[in-house]
């Protein structure tokens, strides 16, 4: 992929990151004390499409989230930029900050600890309502609410119960409801589902699926899963140690990975039908001997 | 909560011992009329012995009379009202002001923290007592500190206790604060555009109750005493407010005469039990890991 076909300005994108970095380390303090540093995310460009589902892949700890944050502004870059619909994030004042705020909303990793535990369902979904002086009418609200409620899948009369009556999946649909109230353009899911059980995985991923669809979302779906990301992206990035060290379109890049990393990944994914993997060793084994056999010949 | 605590027997023992005195200090000049006391301040030469000393119980003074002549019971009853009063509104004061320091200290970390986590360490260190005497006395003289907000007498009182108490509240809540606000659902608040006022009052302090409910009942029983020791000093409640902290320092001048020490004494004694035992049972009670 060669950078002219990344910035050609025929596709749409609706975010455009380049260049992002982001260090931590102790500052050394008054004492000095060791000037070591993390890079957390080193070097990180991609865009995102309007309407597309843009999946960034990697295991914990290389720099997915922290990418996730700064490009909501929950965390200040070192360096790069973070355009959105053209405009700087970084940049932005108090004016400017708040409608970003409506257009760029994030689903948590973590619904046990995303939702307030004292605060009902009705007033955490709503809250997005009350700090940007939408339906400040508490009926309106209240109403609104439970449209969200009912378009996530959760019975519009649980609106005043507190989060720790609900199951984990319905948590998730909580929170994706609060992210979804103020109708924002992008979505960015930072790991979804990976702090649910496998059976309820899949009915959140669904619900996401359908919602981006119907909605007309642009997606940035993060996940350390490969076949939660195969499922959901239409594009990928593969992320290691701060860098992505590989972008394509979701069918190329499991069909023909090119990085060394990717393809350790892929391998590492089990494959659902006994004694496939030894087939797929047998197979490539076969190949090679023709290889060198016909090299020999 | 309240179940949990129901089990306690110490504690709700304590309970009805506290709900009992608060009952008596705002009932006080029912009961004493009840009883056909003589009113706190009602100086009885007749009730002192011909050399002026006090004497002890008798028919019309039940538990005595001090060396005005003013009958021990009676000024008991009423010493409640302070003890109490005084005590309630210092923790309260401490705990408002603790929750607020606390708060914007943990939220805003960085400098802020710093300054505001130096400047308590300093108040922390200071001998609260010395502090108190001198707040006490530069108050006490014409119409008193602040331009005349803080008067001698009670206010001052309680004004150095909430002094003394509120730095510990902010540096627990200063320490719960800091690991709230690493959760993800106040990085939910940010992300909404939620402003730091909303996060803090309405995400960040009801998570805080237990930890404040707590602390505050073992402050009420700490704050008793300290409004009893600066009245035995001298610098707390005035003549002719009843406290019992001045009542005992009164008879320490006297010692021979046992009732006047004795009942302020087992007064102060009971309801700072009272309250200690409520705050253990009532911090069981909240922490879940806890079970019996």
């Amino acid at each position: 992929m060669s950078a002219a076909d990344e910035q050609s300005p025929a596709r749409d994108a609706i975010l455009e990151v380049r260049d992002l970095r982001k260090t931590f380390g102790s500052g050394g303090g008054v004492l000095g004390g060791n000037h070591e540093q993390v890079h957390a995310v080193n070097g990180v460009s991609f865009d995102v499409l309007r309407g597309e589902t843009f999946g960034l892949v990697g295991e914990s700890g290389c720099g997915k989230s922290t990418t996730a944050r700064m490009i909501c502004r929950l965390e200040e870059p070192t360096s790069g930029e973070i355009r959105f619909e053209g405009t700087d994030v970084a940049k932005m004042g108090r004016k400017q900050l708040l409608p970003f705020r409506r257009d760029v909303q994030m689903v948590f990793q973590d619904p046990y600890s995303s939702l307030n535990p004292r605060h009902t369902v009705g007033s955490i979904i709503g809250e997005p309502f009350i700090v940007h002086g939408v339906a400040k009418d508490a009926k309106e609200r209240t109403k609104r609410v439970q449209d969200l409620m009912d378009l996530v899948g959760l019975n519009p009369e649980h609106y005043n119960r507190l989060p720790h009556e609900f199951s984990g999946g319905q948590r998730q649909r909580i929170g994706i409801a609060r992210a979804l109230a103020l109708e924002p353009k992008l979505l960015i899911a930072d790991e979804p589902v990976s702090a649910l059980d496998v059976s309820i995985q899949a009915q959140i991923l669904n619900l996401l699926r359908r919602l981006q669809r119907d909605l007309g979302l642009s997606l940035l779906f993060i996940a350390h899963d490969l076949s939660v990301v195969r499922y959901m992206c239409d594009r990928i990035a593969v992320m290691f140690a701060g860098e992505i060290v590989e972008m394509a379109d979701s069918a190329q890049l499991f069909a023909a990975p090119q990085h060394e990393y990717t393809q350790r990944l892929l391998d590492a994914v089990p494959i659902p039908e006994p004694g496939a993997r030894k087939r797929q060793r047998e197979q490539q084994a076969e190949i090679d001997g023709v290889g060198v056999a016909a090299a020999e010949g | 909560m309240w179940a949990r605590l129901k089990r306690d027997r110490v504690a709700v023992v304590s309970l009805w011992v506290v709900v009992g005195l608060i009952a008596i200090a705002i009932l006080a000049p029912l009961i004493v009329k009840l009883f056909g006391l003589p009113a706190p301040d009602f100086q009885n030469s007749n009730a002192v012995d011909e050399f002026g000393q006090p004497t002890g119980p008798t028919g019309a003074n039940p538990l005595g009379v001090d060396q005005l002549g003013r009958d021990v019971a009676s000024r008991v009853i009423y010493g409640a009202r302070i003890s109490l009063s005084v005590a309630l509104l210092s923790t309260a004061l401490s705990v408002v002001f603790g929750t607020l320091v606390g708060v914007i200290a943990g939220y805003f970390r960085g400098w802020v923290d710093a300054i505001v986590s130096r400047m308590l360490d300093v108040l922390l260190a200071f001998p609260i007592l010395m502090l108190g005497i001198g707040l006490a006395s530069a108050c006490s003289i014409g119409n008193g500190c602040l331009g005349g907000l803080i008067t001698p007498g009670v206010p001052v009182v309680v004004l150095i206790i909430a002094i003394a108490g509120f730095p510990y509240i902010a540096r627990i809540v200063r320490g719960q604060v800091l690991s709230l606000r690493e959760k993800e659902f106040v990085l939910a608040a940010q992300s909404i555009g939620a402003s730091p006022w909303r996060i803090m009052l309405r995400h960040l302090v009801p998570n805080l109750v237990a930890p404040i409910i707590v602390y505050s009942t073992v402050l009420v029983p700490q704050n008793i005493l300290f409004e009893a020791a600066l009245s035995f000093l001298g610098v707390g409640v005035q003549d002719p407010t009843s406290s019992w902290g001045q009542m005992l320092g009164d008879a320490s001048k006297n010692p021979d005469q046992w009732w006047f020490m004795l009942f302020p004494g087992l007064a102060l004694l009971t309801t700072v039990l009272a309250f200690n035992l409520l705050g253990d049972g009532l911090q069981d009670a909240l922490n879940p890991r806890k079970r019996r």
